[in-house]
Formats: C-alpha cells, structure tokens, sequence
C-alpha cells in the first residue's frame, strides 16, 4: 500500500512489503530475485528454459505490466472509498471487497517492483538474464487500428462491407499481399457469416448503407 | 432397475431414422459453431433455439443434445490447434493440447478429446439417469458458506496448475476479479465502477473477457511476435490415428475426469472450470509419480495426452453432471443450461422434482438423446479428428483473419451493442500485455467468472447469519474444502523446500556453483 | 495441368459470387418494408435468450407468423439493466412504426430504481397482455402456517429473518416491500437474500438458507404440488383455478400486484401508427394460438387496449416509485 505507483527509491519497499496474503499460497515458487542465493540463470530445474510465464522483466518496459497492477489496484481502492452503499444494505456493503481486491493489487504491484529492482541489481552486477521478447509493432498497430476502424464503420457501412475490411486488414497485417485473391477471400468470408448467421440462424446483422443502395 | 426399462423405452422411442438426421445435423451444427471462436455450445443452442420451435420435442431434444456436445468438442477444437479455447471451460484443455499439435500430434490429441467426451458423457448421462434425486439432496447441502468455500477452492486449484509464477498467476486472478467488480452490485443495488455509463451498468459480458483474453489477445500475440511465432502450416503430423501406447496413457485419464466431471458437474455454480483444472492438476502429478516409480516418461510440458484426456471427461462429464440441477430443481448453472430451460419449457416440460412423474417420458427421451448425441459426435468426429487438424495448414494470414472476424461477430452477437465491440477492443489490449510480459491469462478469466460469485456468496452469507463468521465454517463440507485448500497450498511449499535441499546437497557435493 | 488449375480457380471465385450474392440479397429481405403482413416487424426482448421477455417475444414471433399477421418478425436481445436498456433502445427509435417492445413491471421497478435516464413517458403503451401472480413461500418445516404468524414475528426481527427473491429493485423484491408493509414492518429494514431466478430462491429456501421465499407462482407450483414448500398467501384479487391458497386479501393482508407484461413502442408515433400496432397485437391476443401459449406458460390473461394500459401503466408507476422509495433503493 505505500507503493501507489512504480516506487522510486530502490531500497525502500523491501522491508515493508510482504507477499500477498492470497488463497494460502505466499510467493512461493516465484522465479527470480526471491532467492537469497540465485542462480545466474533464472530458469528453475523442473520448468523448460526460457518459459515465458518466469523470465523475468528488464529494462524499462519492466514497470509496464506492475504499473498496470497498481493501477488497477488504485482504481478499486478508489471505487471502494467513493461507492455509496444505498442505506440499510446489510454489513459487509458493496465497497468491502473491491476494497480488498484493490489493496492485495497494490500490494502484488509492490511485490512486482520489488523483484524488478532486484533482477536490476543482478544485471548491474554483470548477470546474463534473458529479457522479454521484443515487439513486431507494426501488425499489432495495424491490428488494432483495422479493428477500430471496423467498429466505427460497422453500422454506417453494415456488417458485409466492413467485416470484409476487418478480415482484409488483419490478413494484411499478417503479411497477405496477393491483392485479388485477399478481397476475394474477404468479401467470401464476410458474406459466408452473413449468409450463415443471419440467414440462416436469424442473427441480426447490420445491413448499413447496403440497405439504401439495394 | 426400473430406470433401465425407461431409458431403453426412451432410446426406442428416440431411435428413429428421422431422429437420427436430427442428431447429426446437431453434431455438424454444433462442432461448427463450436469451433469459431467465441461460440460455445450457449451460442450454439441458443440460435437454434427458434428454429427448433416447429419441431416435435423428441426431434428437437436431440438436435440440442447434438448441438450441445457437438459445440464443446469443437471447443475443445480451436483450444488444441489454435490456443484459443472458445470458452472458460476449454482452457484447461490448452496447456498440453496446444503443445501435442506444435508437436506433431493435433489429431491424437483431437482424437482422445472425442473418446473422452464420449466416455463422460456416457457414463455422465447414465449416473444422472440412475442417480438423480439423490444427488439433488446432496446439492441441495450447499448453502451460500459452501459456495464460498468452493470458490476459494476453486482459485487454488488453478492457481496450483497455472503458476509458471505464482505472483503473476495471482496477479492475473486479481485483475480478473477487479473486472468482475464492474456493475451492478447484485447484493445492495450500488453501482460499481461504471464510471457514468450505463452499458457498463451490467458489467463486462463473459463473451467480451473471454474472447478477448483469450481469441484475440492471442492474434495480437502472434501478430507481435512475427516470425519467432510458431509456424503452424509447417507442423508435420505423423500418423493420424491414436496408438496403443495413446490410448493406454488416456484410459484412466478419461475415467478420472469423467468422475471428477461429475461429481462436480450437480452442483450449482460450480461451473466445468474447476473440475477441468482439477483433472489437469491430477494428471500432472499422476504422470510426475509414474515417471519416479519408473514408469512410462512424465511428457507433461511437451504435449502430454493424458492432459487432454482427463479435462475434456471432464469437461463433458460436468455437463452432463449440470443436468441434475437443471431437471431437478429447475436451476440452470451454465448460460447454456439456461437456454435448454427455456427450450425445455417450451415444450411443456417444467423441470422440478416432479418431473420424472409428470413428464418421465420426454425426460428418458431427452436422455436418451443425450446418449444418441454423444455416440452420434464419436462416430463422426473420430474419423474427422485428422482433417480438423488441416485446419492448422490455412494460410496464416486469413487463419487469423478469420478467428479475429469471429471473435467480432460473437461479441456483437450478444446484444448487437458497438459499445461491446469497444471493450472488447480493450480487453484484448490488456490480455496482450498480459501475454507480452509472460503472466498467464488463464487465472483472469477464472476470476470473472468465479470471482462475482464468491462475493455474492460471500456477502449472501453474512447477511443470512446477521454478521456471524461462523456461517462459514459451520459444515461438513467447508470445512472438508478448506482442508483441502491448506493441504493444495502445502504441498508446493513442501516440494520446493526439498527442492532447494537437494538442490544444496548436489551443490556441495560437485563443489561447482553454476555462475 | 494448367487447365486443371484454372478451374479450380474458376470455381472459386464462381463459389465466392454466389456466397456474396446470397449475402445481398438477405441484406435486402432484411432491409424489406412491404406492407400487410410482409410488414418487418421488430420485437425488442429486454432479455438474454430463455428470460421472461425473451420467452414473450419469440412467443409473439411465433405466433404472428403462425397467423399469418407478420411473417418478417424479427427478435432482437437487448439484455440489461432490469430492461432499461431495452427501454433506451426503444426511446432511441423514436418515430419508428415497426418497433414491439417487451415490458412489465420488472422494468418500471428498474426505471425507479436505478434512476434510468429514459422512463416509461418516452415510450408509446400499446397492450397489456398477460400477468403471472406472486406468492410467500415457507419450507415445509417452517413455523410459519399462516401469513399471521409471519405477521407476528416479522417486525421485531426484520434483520435477522433473511427473506429470498429475485434480483434488487426487481419485482419480487417490490412484492415482499409490499407484503412487509402491510405487516407493519419497515420494507427498509427487511434481511432481503436477493437471488438471479426463482429455481435459486427456492435452493435457497430447501437448503435453509433463507426462511421465506417470494416470487412468481410459477418458480414453486412444482415444490407446492410434492410439498417441500408451502404457499402463504397469492397476490391475485381472487383465488386462482387450481391454486388451493388463499388470497392475500382474504387473510386480511392489502396486497394485490401481479407481475404483469405488456408491449410498448417508440415515442412519438402518430395516432394512426399506434392504433395499427394496436391492432396487430389485438388480433393476435384473440388468435387460438395466443390461447395456447397462455396455457403452455401458465400466465393469466389480463389484456387491456392502449387506453386502459396507459392508465394502468400511471398508476403501476407512482406505486412502485412510492415502495422503492420506501426500500431506500
């Protein structure tokens, strides 16, 4: 709880954060940093090298994910302080557990940090630590816009044109570039789920500007 | 043995020619609903529900149980080849069977899924059959205190199949339990965190969370990964057919999800999560106590078989199990179970503790249509398991085209609401952070989805006791769940103490450090 | 070889121009507007498929076509909210004349209790049409015989005799506000479990979770007919064919509310376009099917025309503002 945000200072939160009191379980098997003696490569015995789920996090996008945590944790904690119970509603009212859920976030993001200085330190000190993956950013980037850009077109343009678009720029974001035959198989598959789905199983689907042209 | 003069009556009544096409359109149906992402067996049933309003009800009921078993295999489908599962109840159905495909295995594991799902669901349908009214006064035992215990159960069961870490793991659950926060708080009316919109006002759908955690979260990962993405198309599959050495290692992994299916499948709420992640759980530590005795070598993180064997019984088994409360007491504990109550009620059939009375025919024909359905989905999709698997050979660029266009249409499909597609847009966001930096999103579907419930039970409680903790620790049964729990979370501490013991003693001996 | 790959690239794209076209021309059977009973007609459910309104509306789809009143009847889910946000979506189609949605006073209470931002005043009342009682329940083990011994014991121990029904500000727990005044205890002040259907209020109640039940009669008639539970007291104004419990009214209790349903549509609609949506609904409540499904569903017939709902819908209204007020919802 004393780390709202991503602590600064690198010795401070050591003393003061515990592991999080959850389900019974404290930390236990947590993978790097959490050793008094660690070794130099942070992959335990029994887990296959390089498991993504406990390579640890370095370099600057290490406070992404924590930050994260904090901030939801802040964002439960707020909701817990601000909700008004209506009155009369029995004991533990409606603020109580997003209240908990909320500290025990802070207090993993905490944690989080807490193994981020120490996986800093041992990098400082010349340990060989494999780092995340990078990013491909441009697919992801397109992705995201495609999938934008097919909600705000859905309606407007209705489900056929731009489901088609949506199937388009995805496929183009995972490198489809046989122009004709990507609109085709496009248009096909755009239409293959208005004809299943509204035709045939009466799910509705908006027909957008087509209506008006046809 | 009156029920077995009844079930074969029923099967008589059933087993027409007519009935048959019935049930195969629903397999057809059902598997390829099942198969896009997003659309479980709910979906499925769901927009078949009014085309089956012109039909008599035998026909109709074994176009469900068609449509309903058919839509879990095709689940449990997309989860092995694609490492999508369409819902909550397939993910534990990933770990390994996405591992057996990249390996080579996608119809061996496609093929002991569908024998699985054919044993649960066979023996499943037949213990509900005979077993009924007993194990509705069993479920009848669980009081709010009991839920609750289950639920923290059920977050340490997966929490203990899931930890690669266990801070991520929890950190995961958190957050998933913070966007089940969102809403309308059930318990006292208050709104929660619906920051002044009213869509939000009935939380974040399941549909939205696990589409997004888990569909397109994993587009997003895959898109970002570039070319160290596995490549699915060059995947070389060996043989199609299971082996004997398959089929052994599968056997009692099939009957011990079937009896942990079940078992868990009558009572309400539980859902099939737990009793998948517990037969997950099960194997690993099954296979991990074989290899040690000398046995056949533990493959568990490799593509294990018998880690799709047992959860999808399991799987299977809980639905069938799910049919207990559903027609005894006209509880539905699934959003598909819900829809079958209406489709149910349609024809006249009012489940209740009458029922067998009143409506006992309709009754032995629905679960004789069950049986029909899942011997229908054997016989068609074992043959079928490999060419499934030539799913993996689509050109990647339209494969993931495609999951990502359906996962659009499922999600609109709840409500026909864009404001869905724009969470949905979000929660995908969140999961491919979560998949970038490692942390599991596993346990953040199982906090949605249990994590309301542990709260209204929670709070249910207390409020039934006046403020009284000792609500919930006053039965047999929490206390036994609670055990339970303690002895789950000891049993990783224990191993990693030794662990580090050996690991000293070998240290010592060597005299080598390894930095 | 090169002949044999053509064709299989003509086939495909032949087999894309058929699957395109197909799509155009649903889209344009959707975007239809004939007349007569070609009309599209579009019936909002403020309901999940399999809820209360679902159920009204694919009953109503069916039966228009069944008719032969409207065969383009299309069911549209608008989940949420205790119905407000079906209503939303109905207030957003204002003007619309080929709009049915479904309500009841599950949605009146919502509008009252969540402070919706569209009432029942932005909507066009077209028909009640069908109503479902309420009723108290106790397990078949409980002390309570009679509503006068619930009576007797309630107010002293409102907070701890937990009651069960369905969800907050929903009509079940307008109901038991109802019955608690009318016991002289504070509806504020009762120990209400609220529940998501009647088949978990009554788990709650065999389990002995909750002590008394509240809900449609429909969620017990099963446990009322084996006996695990007994009914207290039905809300209709007289003894139902069939239902062997009294009236609350007859036992001194003044409480009488149905869980009624009906169909509104989209303001601002002109008088000739309500009365022809009149109409149709009237046509199809006369219909041997409606009659059927009455039965099938065991809800009481209770249509009134556009006129008498809109007064009825006033009046429902005010008293349900009046009992969630006193809920301190």
């Amino acid at each position: 709880m004393t780390n709202r945000q991503n602590p600064a200072q690198p010795d401070d939160p050591a003393e003061t954060t515990e592991p999080p009191p959850t389900a019974g379980d404290s930390g236990t098997t947590e993978p790097s940093g959490a050793d008094p003696t660690p070794d130099a490569d942070p992959a335990p015995a029994p887990e296959p090298a390089h498991d993504p789920e406990t390579v640890p996090w370095t370099g600057r996008t290490a406070w992404v994910f924590p930050g994260l945590v904090a901030l939801f944790g802040a964002v439960a904690v707020r909701g817990a302080l601000t909700i008004e119970a209506p009155p009369h509603s029995p004991p533990p009212g409606p603020g109580v557990v997003p209240g908990i859920v909320g500290t025990l976030l802070l207090l993993v993001a905490a944690r989080m940090a807490l193994v981020n200085l120490r996986v800093a330190r041992r990098i400082r000190q010349g340990a060989q630590v494999p780092g995340t993956p990078g990013v491909d950013w441009p697919p992801v980037g397109i992705i995201v816009l495609t999938l934008a850009v097919h909600v705000a077109l859905l309606e407007p343009l209705g489900w056929l044109l731009s489901g088609a678009l949506l199937f388009w720029g995805v496929a183009y974001a995972f490198g489809a570039r046989t122009w004709v035959r990507d609109a085709l198989v496009s248009l096909s598959m755009s239409a293959a789920v208005q004809v299943g789905f509204s035709l045939g199983l009466g799910l509705n689907l908006p027909g957008g500007v087509l209506e008006l042209v046809l | 043995m009156d029920a077995i003069v009844l079930l074969r009556d029923g099967l008589a009544a059933a087993l027409t020619p007519g009935n048959l096409l019935w049930a195969l359109c629903g397999v057809v149906l059902g598997t390829a609903v099942g198969v896009l992402p997003g659309m479980g067996s709910a979906m499925a049933v769901a927009l078949l529900l009014p085309v089956t309003f012109q039909m008599d009800p035998t026909s109709a009921f074994i176009l469900f149980a068609g449509v309903y078993y058919g839509g879990m295999f095709g689940g449990a489908t997309t989860s092995i080849l694609l490492n999508t599962p369409g819902q909550a109840s397939s993910i534990a159905t990933t770990y390994e069977g996405h591992r057996m495909a990249l390996g080579g295995r996608a119809p061996q594991a496609l093929g002991t899924a569908v024998i699985g799902s054919f044993v649960a669901s066979i023996v499943g349908t037949l213990v509900v059959a005979l077993f009924a009214p007993t194990m509705v006064d069993f479920a009848l035992k669980f009081g709010p205190g009991e839920y609750f215990a289950l639920t923290v159960f059920s977050f340490v069961a997966v929490a203990a199949v899931v930890s690669g870490s266990v801070l991520r793991g929890v950190a995961s659950l958190l957050i998933g339990i913070a966007i089940g926060l969102v809403g309308i708080d059930g318990q006292s009316g208050a709104p929660r965190f619906d920051f002044g919109s009213a869509v939000l006002l009935d939380g974040i759908d399941i549909v939205i969370v696990t589409v997004g955690l888990l569909a397109l979260g994993e587009v997003l990962h895959v898109a970002a990964r570039g070319r160290n993405a596995p490549d699915l198309a060059s995947i070389r599959s060996g043989k199609p057919w299971l082996k004997r050495r398959d089929v052994r290692r599968s056997l009692p992994a099939w009957l011990r999800g079937t009896a942990l299916g079940t078992a868990f499948g009558p009572i309400p709420g539980s859902g099939a999560e737990i009793p998948t992640f517990l037969s997950l759980g099960a194997e690993r530590r099954f296979a991990k106590r074989r290899e040690q005795r000398g046995g056949d070598e533990n493959e568990f993180g490799n593509g294990a078989i018998e880690g799709v064997a047992g959860p999808e019984a399991a799987n299977n088994g809980s639905a069938a199990g799910s049919l207990v409360p559903l027609l005894g007491l006209g509880l539905p504990t699934s959003a598909t179970a819900a829809i079958m109550l209406a489709a149910f009620q349609q024809y006249g059939l009012q489940p209740g503790p009458v029922l067998f009375e009143r409506n006992g025919d309709l009754v032995w024909t629905l679960l004789a249509s069950l049986l029909i359905g899942s011997v229908l989905l054997l016989v068609i999709n074992l043959p079928f398991a490999p060419l499934w698997a030539r799913l993996l050979k689509l050109p990647k660029p339209y494969l993931y085209a495609g999951i990502t266009l359906f996962s659009v249409l499922a999600v609109y499909a709840i409500n026909a609401s864009v404001v869905h597609l724009v969470m949905l847009i979000g929660v995908a966001l969140l999961a491919f952070v979560m998949r970038h930096f490692g942390v599991p999103v596993a346990p953040a579907l199982i906090g949605v989805v249990l994590g309301p419930i542990a709260e209204s039970e929670l709070r249910r409680a207390l409020a039934a006791s006046a403020g009284d903790l000792s609500i919930l620790v006053d039965s047999g049964i929490s206390l036994t769940l609670y055990a339970l729990v303690l002895i789950a979370a000891c049993i990783p501490l224990v191993s990693r103490v030794r662990r580090l013991r050996a690991e000293r003693r070998e240290r010592e001996t060597t005299g080598v450090g390894t930095s | 070889m090169k002949s044999a790959r053509l064709l299989k690239r003509a086939a495909a794209v032949s087999a894309a121009v058929l699957l395109v076209g197909a799509a155009v021309v649903d889209v344009r059977q959707k975007a239809a507007s004939g007349s007569g009973p070609g009309e599209k007609l579009m019936l909002i459910a403020p309901a999940a498929p399999g809820g209360g309104w679902d159920m009204l509306a694919r009953e109503m789809q069916s039966g228009l076509r069944e008719e032969d009143l409207r065969y383009n009847v299309e069911v549209a889910n608008a989940e949420g909210a205790g119905g407000t946000i079906g209503l939303t979506q109905n207030a957003n189609r204002r003007g619309q004349d080929n709009v049915l949605t479904m309500s009841g006073l599950g949605m009146v209470g919502a509008v009252e209790s969540l402070d919706s931002q569209h009432t029942m005043a932005d909507s066009t009342p077209i028909a009640q049409l069908a109503s479902e009682y309420l009723t108290v329940v106790v397990p078949a083990k409980s002390p309570y015989k009679t509503l006068d011994d619930l009576a007797e014991d309630w107010p002293g121990k409102a907070k701890d005799l937990p009651v069960a029904g369905g969800s907050m500000g929903g009509v079940d727990q307008i109901f038991a506000a109802r019955v608690a005044e009318s016991m002289d205890t504070p509806p504020a002040e009762i120990n209400y479990l609220p529940y998501a259907g009647g088949g978990e209020v009554l788990t709650s109640l065999l389990s002995g979770t909750a002590d008394v039940g509240f809900g449609t009669l429909g969620d017990f008639s099963d446990q009322l007919e084996t006996g695990s539970v007994r009914a207290l007291g039905v809300s209709s104004k007289e003894r139902l064919d069939g239902v062997d419990v009294p009236t609350m009214a007859e036992e001194g209790y003044d409480v009488e509310m149905s869980n009624w349903r009906g169909v509104i549509a989209p303001p601002g609609l002109t008088r000739a376009e309500t009365a022809k949506l009149e109409r149709v609904v009237e046509k199809l409540r006369n219909s041997p099917s409606w009659a059927d499904t009455l039965k099938r569903n065991r809800w009481t017939d209770t249509y009134q025309g556009r006129a008498e709902f809109e007064e009825f819908l006033k009046k429902e209204t005010a008293e349900t503002r009046k009992t969630v007020k006193a809920l301190g919802l």
